[in-house]
């Protein structure tokens, strides 16, 4: 997987961060620091599709479960999507058996509600989350295309994520960016497994 | 008095806000004269069609107040239908059909930058804002037609292919919101026949990838409403398990029964099987109701089930996501855009995943979007500041008020 430095901080953060501080209009200097900020130079992404970032390095794992699912093609399409994707090791967490079973055919359906608990709409990149983590008072949230919500929060400088249902993860850093979108490595599966019968 | 009406049009002119609004460049125009001549300049390049657009619509208006009661009435008759119920014949010699671009050009002006809105946008893109909708693109047609000359002096006009020409007194303030007001019905029930119209979108040429703000809510496409529906019963060709089998299937929980969680309530245990979730009464251990899920019997290559509720797809999101080569119907369920063949019903593509949250220009900002989101082609355009937040979702990128949270534009990626 390509990876690619984070970008310039600042921006639309900044930029948030200064919102909440002024509520308001802003002067005429602080609008002009926020113009500044807005173009800020942003690291290009690359001309690869997710589907195409999937593979290699830790997550062939959730890239086989992308294609089992069938949403290959919507992640290959215009999107654009930000993929929390949990590495190989998070996978492997739930035994190799597991793993194994959800690269069936016959698992598509799970996978794919696994794949849209995993994934919100939109273009974000890590500095994206830690800026509006420090808007936001300490946490940020999105919607996925579950119908759940992720909650962003900071431990150092470590971004953590958690579901709805009580999943927790942290980013690894490793983000991808593409032409249709973001892919964050996640360290667990933001879905709960409930213990099987 | 002449004076007077001539200076009660010119304010009318000023203080028309357009329907969609056009940004060009940084910083916000804070005087309406200086807004219309750069919105006039920078979308010149696009308003031939829309001029000929507001030419049919001027004299559509002058039209009503002057022809003969017979002829007034089959035109109000003719602009009260909506399109859908015209003749295909009429439908393929409509400009409209032949070239919708032009028809929506008018009203849906091209994005250039990151500018705030003029005073009378902003209100226009509040609720309950009844501000008169006139065109930039119709008052600088006014002066185009010479209906007003040098020096603000009413000019002539002619009318028709003959000759003829007469004084066309100064429209006053009524008749140029009547005239906005009928253009917008117009232009409403031409996008609401778009939007129900999906079988059309082979004829029409493919949309720009270019934005357009959008501040009247009515211009925005709305997904159905309708989520997560389950259907009572059972569903077709598997038949009604038989009790035996249902207790088997509510005993026999899996690891994954959680991962439609949206699906979840207390009153009710939910289990997959053979493509469909079933929520199971724990009671009586019966099934109350099933729903065909993603990648189960919606899944590529099987038939649309066939008692399950079809949604067509507005327009907006077939041709934002969907594969303009193919020939498909889109279907919308449960926060997914399906590709069906519409001569086998076979679903041949899943096209997106939409999060199908509600979004109403005028509205509070739906929660969960706390994070920057913006498309990275667009960034450099729409960034967040202390004046507005922008947030991307499911085809469109919203303007927010920061202090409000009430969402003041819609900026449709396709033109």
């Amino acid at each position: 997987m390509k990876k690619l430095s984070i970008f310039a901080l600042g921006m639309p953060l900044a930029a948030l961060a200064l919102a909440g501080c002024s509520g308001g209009k802003g002067t005429a200097n602080e609008q002009a620091a926020v113009a500044d900020a807005g173009n800020a130079t942003m690291v290009t992404p690359s001309d690869k599709t997710l589907a195409d970032m999937f593979g290699g390095d830790d997550l062939d794992t959730m890239g086989d479960v992308v294609k089992t699912a069938g949403l290959d093609t919507v992640l290959d399409g215009v999107g654009p999507y930000t993929v929390f994707a949990p590495t190989d090791d998070a996978f492997n967490a739930l035994g190799t058996d597991r793993v194994d079973a959800m690269k069936q055919d016959d698992m598509k359906a799970q996978d794919a509600a696994l794949v849209q608990a995993h994934i919100v709409p939109g273009f974000i990149t890590a500095a994206d989350i830690a800026n509006a983590i420090d808007a936001g008072n300490g946490s940020a949230r999105m919607t996925t295309m579950s119908g759940g919500t992720l909650t962003f929060t900071k431990s150092g400088d470590t971004i953590q994520v958690a579901s709805d249902d009580g999943s927790q993860a942290t980013l690894t850093g490793d983000e991808a960016l593409g032409s249709n979108g973001a892919i964050h490595p996640v360290s667990a599966l933001l879905v709960k497994s409930t213990a099987a019968s | 008095m002449r004076n007077v009406l001539l200076t009660t049009s010119a304010l009318a002119a000023l203080l028309a806000a357009p329907v969609l609004a056009q940004d060009h460049g940084h910083g916000a125009p804070q005087d309406g004269r200086k807004q219309a001549a750069s919105s006039k300049e920078a979308g010149r390049s696009h308003q031939t069609a829309p001029r000929q657009k507001a030419d049919r619509h001027q004299q559509a208006a002058q039209s009503i107040t002057q022809r003969q009661p017979a002829q007034h009435q089959e035109s109000s008759k003719r602009r009260e239908q909506p399109e859908h119920q015209a003749s295909s014949q009429q439908r393929q010699q409509s400009p409209h059909q032949a070239a919708p671009q032009q028809h929506e050009q008018p009203q849906a002006a091209q994005d250039r930058g990151h500018a705030r809105p003029g005073p009378q946008q902003q209100a226009q893109g509040r609720p309950g804002s009844q501000s008169p909708q006139s065109s930039r693109d119709h008052s600088g047609n006014d002066r185009q037609q010479g209906q007003t000359g040098p020096g603000g002096q009413p000019g002539r006009q002619e009318h028709g292919h003959g000759s003829r020409t007469e004084r066309q007194p100064a429209p006053n303030l009524t008749q140029l919101r009547q005239r906005a007001q009928q253009e917008r019905q117009h232009v409403a029930e031409r996008a609401l026949w778009r939007s129900s119209q999906p079988q059309a979108r082979k004829d029409r040429p493919k949309p720009d990838r270019r934005p357009v703000v959008v501040t009247d809510r009515a211009y925005v496409a709305q997904l159905p409403r309708q989520q997560h529906h389950f259907v009572d019963g059972c569903p077709p060709g598997h038949g009604c398990l038989p009790p035996g089998q249902v207790k088997q299937l509510y005993a026999a929980r899996h690891p994954s029964d959680g991962w439609w969680r949206w699906r979840q309530q207390q009153d009710a245990a939910y289990r997959y099987d053979s493509g469909y979730v079933y929520r199971i009464n724990p009671a009586t251990q019966t099934i109350v109701s099933y729903v065909p899920v993603l990648g189960g019997a919606l899944a590529v290559g099987n038939a649309w089930p066939s008692n399950y509720a079809v949604e067509q797809a507005p327009d907006y999101y077939a041709d934002y996501y969907g594969d303009y080569n193919k020939p498909y119907a889109y279907r919308y369920a449960d926060n997914v855009l399906y590709g069906v063949d519409p001569q086998s019903n076979q679903i041949e593509q899943i096209a997106a995943l939409l999060t199908g949250s509600d979004w109403s220009i005028g509205q509070a900002m739906p929660d969960g979007y706390g994070i920057y989101n913006v498309p990275y082609d667009y960034r450099d355009r729409y960034y967040d500041t202390s004046d507005a937040w922008y947030r991307y979702d499911d085809g469109y990128v919203y303007r927010i008020d920061p202090k409000t949270r009430l969402i003041e534009a819609a900026i449709q990626l396709l033109a």
